[in-house]
């Protein structure tokens, strides 16, 4: 038999087990809305819900002051939207205190008597933020708005002080730091967290659906069957995966234009990137899905362990919400074998920067390819022992 | 005579439990050979052997001119195999299982497209074609995994144990298939412990712990298990006659109750007699000893507990 003939017979047997895969996955209602709408609705809910742009944050103010400067600064706090007053504990300490106690509010300001005769004398006045420790992310975003507010309206106070000395302040000497955030410039949670968001949906859908496959041919005794027949694990393995890929591409269609159209999220890179990304890193959701599979029994199992197996590593260990960098050097290890933190990075890059191109990713591309590939020689190797 | 399945001393350990115990066997082109036992005495372990399924601890078998030892992809290629449970796709139509078995043994789509009529006609699936296999009952759904089984000509198809759970009517009915399909040239391997429905077969291996106790047509097995005829009687009183005549198992041979009938293997030509004289003496009403055919379960039962050195 000379190769050519063998690989026309490979592609023979492997048409077949498409053609079956995409009848199942068309016949198949419960399978075909997990596969479709599932990420969509994820997306949606969870992009949401994810959010790290603090807003509205509960505040009491306690102003033993009380002149027309104090009241200035509360207003101040308000103005910008971060706070919220609370105007039922306004004033007095111990309703502050309480609320804080019993979460009605995350922070208190207290503006101490004479301020506004301190100011005019010249004298140093000090200004309390309390915060809730129990909501550390709240309160340290809250606390930096706050001294930000008080900064701001010192130098205003400054700036009015120079001028009425007669002295112009353009001419006094100023070092002013001048932040600019490229590529998401009004540093937008959203766009940050949808791409990464998506990476993770596609974890869980993907491995799930190629999970399930499997799993059932085993419920229906099929498996069997099929291992009687000159099929090879490796053709079965390839028929299924390439239906999977088509769906899971589609997927990735659907989540990107959500992203794009819903979510306004740019996106500068190429969609040539996106899918060469998308493919290789569906080779690795793919490939776990099936190893998954081949230590389950029933369908049940499959959705608990693609789960467990899927959805933790790639919230946690991902760089998804919580930097790797910042990770103790073992976790951090540990998160150079979850695809998703490859594929994060390399969505990121390619929804929200221009240039991005595979040379530029190359690495998240490289460890891509390897851990899919791995990840299918290892499912493939576990097909066929598992037959057996 | 062509040879379509050798067994040389296979074998097949999982530990220390020999599932097989070294059995050779033969078994000819167009023929329907029935592997008889109950479960657990390796029917099963056997089949999947020869499918290519299991690889044997040692021994080997040579299926439609293939080692399965040194060639199980090319032996895979020439035969169909049905196993216990019917393993269709419930979601699929039956044309569509059909094709599927069709295109994986390698049929190219105008192959399918010529063979699925052949084969849903010498199954008599003809005209449920478009629908799904999942909403067929038992009997049907049995005939659609042979259909698959044979989708693409095998030379041999094996079916284990493929009458489980179908109703009597259907059974017959398969059998009558089964039967077309060996008189088409298809050699036909099936494993039963249904006693009446080896009749079908046409040699029988009784298989037992692992070994083949005995292998041959129905009469030649019969021969094996009686020397003589069985004597059958009627009785009011079955129990009562058997204590009796048991007691005197030396002289006439043994007894079996079945029903209100009793049977006993004799022991020489004089034994109808014997036995008659006995029961009236006893005051026992009873018909005349006659002399029957053993069944097939006279003839298992027979040949397990002469292996099990019981008699």
């Amino acid at each position: 038999m000379t190769s050519t003939d063998k690989g026309t017979r490979n592609f023979k047997r492997i048409k077949p087990v498409f053609i079956k895969e995409v009848l199942h996955i068309v016949r198949d209602t419960r399978s075909l809305a997990i596969a479709l709408l599932a990420p969509v609705v994820l997306l949606v809910l969870y992009a949401y819900a994810v959010t790290f742009d603090i807003k509205r944050i509960d505040l009491g103010v306690v102003d033993y002051d009380d002149t027309a400067m104090s009241r200035e600064l509360t207003a101040k706090f308000t103005a910008n939207g971060y706070f919220e007053l609370h105007r039922a504990s306004m004033n007095s300490m111990e309703a502050c205190v309480e609320a804080l106690r019993i979460n009605k509010i995350k922070m208190i300001i207290v503006i101490p008597p004479g301020m506004s005769s301190d100011v005019k004398s010249s004298k140093t006045v000090q200004i309390q933020a309390i915060g809730d420790g129990s909501d550390t992310n709240t309160v340290s975003i809250g606390l930096g708005y706050a001294n930000a507010t008080i900064a701001q309206f010192s130098r205003s106070l400054l700036l009015a002080q120079v001028r009425s000395r007669g002295i112009n302040p353009k001419s006094m000497p100023v070092i002013e730091p001048v932040p600019r955030v490229w590529y998401n410039p009004d540093l937008k949670s959203i766009n940050f967290i949808v791409p990464g968001l998506s990476a993770i949906i596609m974890m869980l859908i993907s491995a799930l659906l190629t999970s399930l496959t499997v799993v059932r041919e085993r419920e229906q005794n099929t498996f069997e069957q099929l291992v009687s027949t000159p099929l090879k694990p490796l053709e079965l393995m390839i028929g299924k995966l390439v239906t999977y890929i088509v769906l899971c591409l589609v997927d990735v269609a659907i989540i990107v234009a959500v992203s794009i159209v819903w979510f306004k999220v740019p996106f500068r890179g190429s969609v040539l990137t996106l899918t060469v990304f998308t493919v290789l890193f569906l080779f690795c959701a793919l490939g776990l899905g099936m190893i998954i599979s081949s230590s389950v029994k029933s369908q049940q199992m499959a959705v608990i362990g693609t789960a467990m197996g899927t959805l933790l590593p790639s919230i946690l260990l991902s760089g998804f919400v919580f930097p790797i960098d910042s990770m103790p050097a073992i976790i951090r290890g540990i998160s150079y074998v979850v695809p998703a933190r490859y594929f994060i990075t390399a969505l990121r890059t390619i929804f929200l920067k221009a240039d991005a191109d595979i040379a530029s990713l190359w690495v998240e591309a490289l460890y891509l390819f390897v851990f899919g590939m791995f990840f299918l020689i290892a499912s493939a190797r576990r097909f066929r022992k598992d037959l057996e | 005579m062509e040879t379509s399945v050798k067994a040389e001393k296979l074998q097949k350990r999982f530990d220390k439990f020999t599932a097989v115990d070294s059995i050779s066997f033969e078994v000819e082109k167009g023929e329907i050979y029935g592997f008889l036992g109950a479960n657990g005495a390796g029917k099963t372990t056997t089949i999947r052997m020869l499918c290519g399924l299991l690889e044997p601890t040692s021994g080997d078998a040579i299926v439609a001119g293939y080692s399965i030892k040194k060639q199980p992809e090319e032996v895979k290629k020439r035969l169909g195999y049905m196993s216990q449970k019917f393993s269709l796709y419930p979601i699929l139509t039956v044309e569509e299982n059909i094709s599927f078995y069709g295109g994986i043994y390698g049929l190219t789509d105008e192959e399918i497209k010529k063979r699925l009529p052949e084969v849903c006609e010498a199954v008599g699936l003809n005209g449920l074609e478009k629908r799904l296999a999942g909403d067929m009952p038992g009997g049907l759904k049995q005939r659609i995994a042979l259909a698959c089984a044979i989708a693409h000509g095998p030379e041999i198809v094996f079916l284990d144990e493929p009458t489980a759970g179908v109703d009597p009517l259907l059974r017959r009915r398969f059998w009558e298939i089964i039967d077309s399909l060996a008189f088409s040239g298809v050699t036909v391997f099936v494993t039963t412990h249904y006693m009446d429905e080896v009749e079908n077969c046409h040699r029988i291996a009784i298989m037992h712990s692992g070994r083949i106790i005995s292998e041959g047509t129905i009469p030649e097995l019969k021969k094996a298990a009686f020397v003589n005829h069985l004597l059958e009687v009627e009785t009011d009183s079955p129990v009562r006659a058997f204590e009796l005549l048991s007691e005197a198992k030396d002289s006439i041979g043994e007894t079996s109750v079945h029903g209100a009938m009793l049977h006993v293997v004799p022991k020489d030509p004089a034994t109808a007699a014997a036995v008659d004289r006995m029961l009236s003496a006893a005051g026992i009403a009873h018909t005349r000893p006659e002399q029957v055919e053993p069944t097939m379960e006279d003839v298992f039962v027979r040949l397990v507990k002469r292996e099990e050195g019981k008699i």
